[in-house]
């Protein structure tokens, strides 16, 4: 063994022999100057306008503070002077990687307050679409995650189903992220013909692709370093803050509201809740993937059970509510999302409160990124899934 | 750890739950309100703290997830919050709700934060959109939603959306409008149908049977037709009959008698005629010869833009077609320089002659610059204004 201050050559120019001091200040623990530094509010980590001031000591984040509200448009108070039938332009605009199962809630609340039934196979038209309108939501993220953490090509993978997946709903809805496709009382318009055995194929084609998917980073060993053990999340904690969907299922928590609190036809169909273990990155990504497989599991069932029948329900020319307040939530991609209608019995709502996923993921940023270096921090929040449209409404 | 549902046998009925909250809680639970597959327990500002730590820390209720806090405006005695808990042990969910402290001035409630940090966000928000003060909460500014420099509370009742504070809408176009007392006025006007005085409707409609009275004729005789149940033929040709005698009488009077043209055919070109015949400095003709031109190319216009249809088919027009075509007739406040001009001349002609002075050569010109300014606005307002509130978030 060498001893590397005494007889070592560590540059040129220095002569064999020759005393080299390296100074090595207190055993590693370099002087860190405090230091404050801004993320955003147009970054690419932050799908959208997000900004986070983080506080530095050195490489190490000691406080965060996310400063949003950059696309805050005032949904709420949009949604008060509108009718009922004019609120779903607004819904599925805000999480616009969500925009059928946004609608979705809203349709089933104010559906709730006027006691209306909807036709059964209203229903399973809803489900297929909003099933789909998942799996394009978590490609999305399962694509930009990886490309937050440097690997371009899952982008790509993903990116190839999503287009096949809007075709498809193109082809039902007329439209490609916000479709407007819900009613109250139904949907639009019939499923075009031959949409069901379409549905099905893509839904073979989607099952095999996304092992490509799999196979490009779930054994990525970079992608492990990244990911394993990065911002674990307990599940007392991920509750208190209200998060829920990928990120709380990560945490062991197999909370999903088409389970729990079935709506729908989700009662009738047959799927697992996918959960992790330690609520770290890795896990949130897993959960991400898995519920993909889920979703595909539930479209399958759905392609064999939809029967015949009406789409939609005759409405009266003046849409009224009954007067009082409903609490309804569906799972969204993201998360949950709940709608508090209170309805004074006027052709508008009194107030409507939407609660969403992401708003609500985002507050439990500050305690995630609690003393996590820089390159972690990334990978944190790439891994709580939220869409800035989501957080600010 | 915890697990969905784990406990859902033991999770209370809706009256467990309520008795069970009852007996901790005693005076300070107001109400209950279950509709709607929605429990909502109402609590004293005083106790509204209390029950949050009820709900987290009895083991009985394990209500360990935080889901929003909200406010609600309650009119005059001031504001609402309503939060929602949710037990996933469970499977149940609460919602308490509370009315704050202070009225409409000054509304005040104790924080949640210490119990549930996820009440941190949700309260700051609620500050940002009504004002209330969570007593206790770390810092409720800056506004976390709303730009910093902004002023007011957004979701307050009072507060109204800058759009309609700019340019209150014509008529009742948005279903939200609302009187003094925050209920909506009920009344829906059909299509074509006046909310209140029209002027420019009118107008429109003298102008449009001056450029082409036939065609005018006929389309109203059609409409009447419709709705007595006369034939079309019968009644067109009683509708020229009186226009003819209409005409005669005019030509025969050999004068044009303004105050009595107000309602008739063509009356503007002729206030126009007549005042600049009464002005010495300008060419009588010239400025008759303009105004007629412009008034037959806004008259094609109109007649082009929907009048002549819209007078007829009531609801079978779609809304926004209607809309786009008498949106800017349905400006209350904008008294259209044309019939003004009108008005104004209506009262000059029983004055003597020296009256109509120089400021006839303004007068006479306004209606034709006037007129195209009008029509730009509205053009302009019909492209801008209604899509501003949903504008482009289609980026992704």
């Amino acid at each position: 063994m060498s001893d590397l201050s005494t007889t070592e050559t560590i540059h040129p120019g220095t002569a064999p022999g020759e005393d080299i001091v390296i100074e090595v200040a207190g055993g590693g623990d370099f002087d860190t100057a405090d230091m404050t530094l801004s993320i955003g509010p147009a970054h690419p980590a932050t799908h959208g306008v997000l900004r986070i001031i983080l506080e530095m000591d050195g490489e190490r984040v000691t406080g965060a503070r996310p400063v949003i509200g950059y696309m805050h448009r005032g949904f709420e108070k949009l949604a008060e002077y509108r009718d009922y039938r004019q609120i779903f332009a607004l819904v599925n605009r805000h999480d616009w990687l969500s925009g059928f199962n946004n609608e979705l809630g809203a349709a089933l609340t104010v559906e709730r307050l006027m006691e209306m039934e909807v036709p059964e196979r209203a229903q399973w038209i809803r489900m297929i679409l909003a099933e789909w309108n998942r799996i394009l939501n978590h490609l999305m993220f399962a694509g930009s995650y990886a490309l937050e953490l440097g690997a371009i090509t899952p982008m790509f993978y993903a990116f190839r189903e999503r287009e096949d997946i809007q075709f498809l709903l193109e082809s039902a809805t007329g439209g490609r992220l916000h479709f407007t496709y819900n009613q109250i009382g139904g949907v639009k318009i019939d499923l075009p013909k031959g949409f069901l055995n379409r549905s099905a194929e893509l839904s073979k084609l989607v099952r095999t692709r996304l092992e490509d998917l799999k196979d490009l980073l779930l054994g990525n060993e970079i992608f492990l370093a990244r990911t394993k053990g990065i911002g674990p999340l307990s599940p007392e904690t991920a509750l208190e803050f209200g998060v829920t969907g990928p990120t709380l299922q990560a945490t062991g928590v197999a909370e999903d509201a088409r389970k729990t609190e079935p709506y729908l036809m989700y009662d009738k169909v047959d799927f697992d809740v996918p959960t992790g273990q330690n609520g770290d990155s890795w896990d949130r990504f897993y959960v991400l993937l898995h519920r993909i497989e889920e979703s595909l599991n539930i479209l399958d069932q759905c392609h064999d059970m939809i029967p015949a029948g009406p789409v939609n329900s005759k409405l009266p020319k003046i849409v009224k509510a009954h007067e009082g307040q409903a609490y309804l939530r569906t799972e969204n991609p993201l998360g949950q999302l709940g709608y508090w209608l209170d309805s004074d019995a006027k052709r508008t709502p009194w107030r409507l409160k939407m609660r969403t996923p992401s708003f609500s993921n985002i507050s439990v940023l500050p305690h995630l990124l609690q003393g996590v270096l820089i390159p972690d921090a990334v990978s944190i929040l790439g891994s709580v899934f939220f869409v800035v449209g989501d957080v600010d409404r | 750890m915890v697990t969905s549902l784990v406990r859902a046998e033991e999770a209370f009925s809706n009256d467990e739950l309520v008795e069970w909250l009852r007996r901790r809680l005693g005076d300070e639970l107001l109400d209950v309100v279950d509709e709607f597959e929605t429990l909502t327990v109402v609590v004293s500002p005083a106790g509204w703290v209390d029950a949050h730590r009820v709900c987290k820390e009895d083991d009985r209720l394990a209500f360990a997830m935080f889901d929003s806090l909200f406010g609600v405006d309650a009119k005059d005695e001031g504001f609402d919050v309503v939060s929602i808990l949710y037990s996933v042990e469970m499977g149940r969910r609460l919602l308490l709700r509370a009315r704050c402290q202070g009225g409409r001035e000054n509304p005040t409630l104790p924080t949640v934060t210490h119990l549930y940090r996820g009440a941190d966000f949700h309260e700051r928000e609620t500050w940002d959109m009504f004002g209330i003060e969570f007593e206790g909460h770390a810092s409720l500014a800056p506004r976390i939603l709303c730009d910093e420099n902004f002023e007011g509370w957004p979701l307050r009742k009072d507060f109204h959306p800058a759009t309609r504070e700019a340019k209150p809408w014509p008529g009742v176009k948005e279903p939200a409008e609302t009187d003094e007392d925050g209920n909506i006025i009920e009344k829906v006007p059909g299509i074509g149908e006046a909310v209140g005085p029209m002027p420019l409707d009118e107008l429109m409609a003298e102008q449009a049977r001056a450029a082409n009275p036939e065609l005018v004729a006929a389309q109203e005789a059609d409409d009447v037709a419709e709705d007595d149940g006369g034939t079309a033929d019968e009644l067109k040709a009683e509708a020229e009959a009186v226009e003819a005698a209409a005409l005669d009488a005019r030509t025969e009077s050999g004068h044009v008698d303004i105050a009595d043209h107000g309602a008739g055919s063509a009356s503007t070109d002729e206030v126009l005629a007549a005042r600049a015949d009464n002005d010495a400095v300008r060419d009588p003709d010239q400025v008759r010869a303009e105004a007629a031109e412009h008034r037959a190319q806004r008259a094609k216009e109109i007649a082009q833009d929907g009048l002549v249809t819209g007078t007829g088919d009531g609801e079978a027009v779609p809304q926004g077609d209607a809309e786009a075509a008498f949106g800017h007739a349905r400006k209350p406040d904008e008294t259209p320089k044309d019939l003004a001009d009108v008005q104004d001349a209506r009262d000059r002609g029983e004055l003597p002659d020296e009256a109509a002075d120089t400021s006839g050569v303004e007068s006479a010109n306004e209606p034709v610059e006037g007129s195209l300014q009008d029509g730009d606005t509205t053009d302009f307002e019909k492209q801008g204004e209604p899509d501003r509130d949903e504008a482009d978030e289609d980026d992704t």
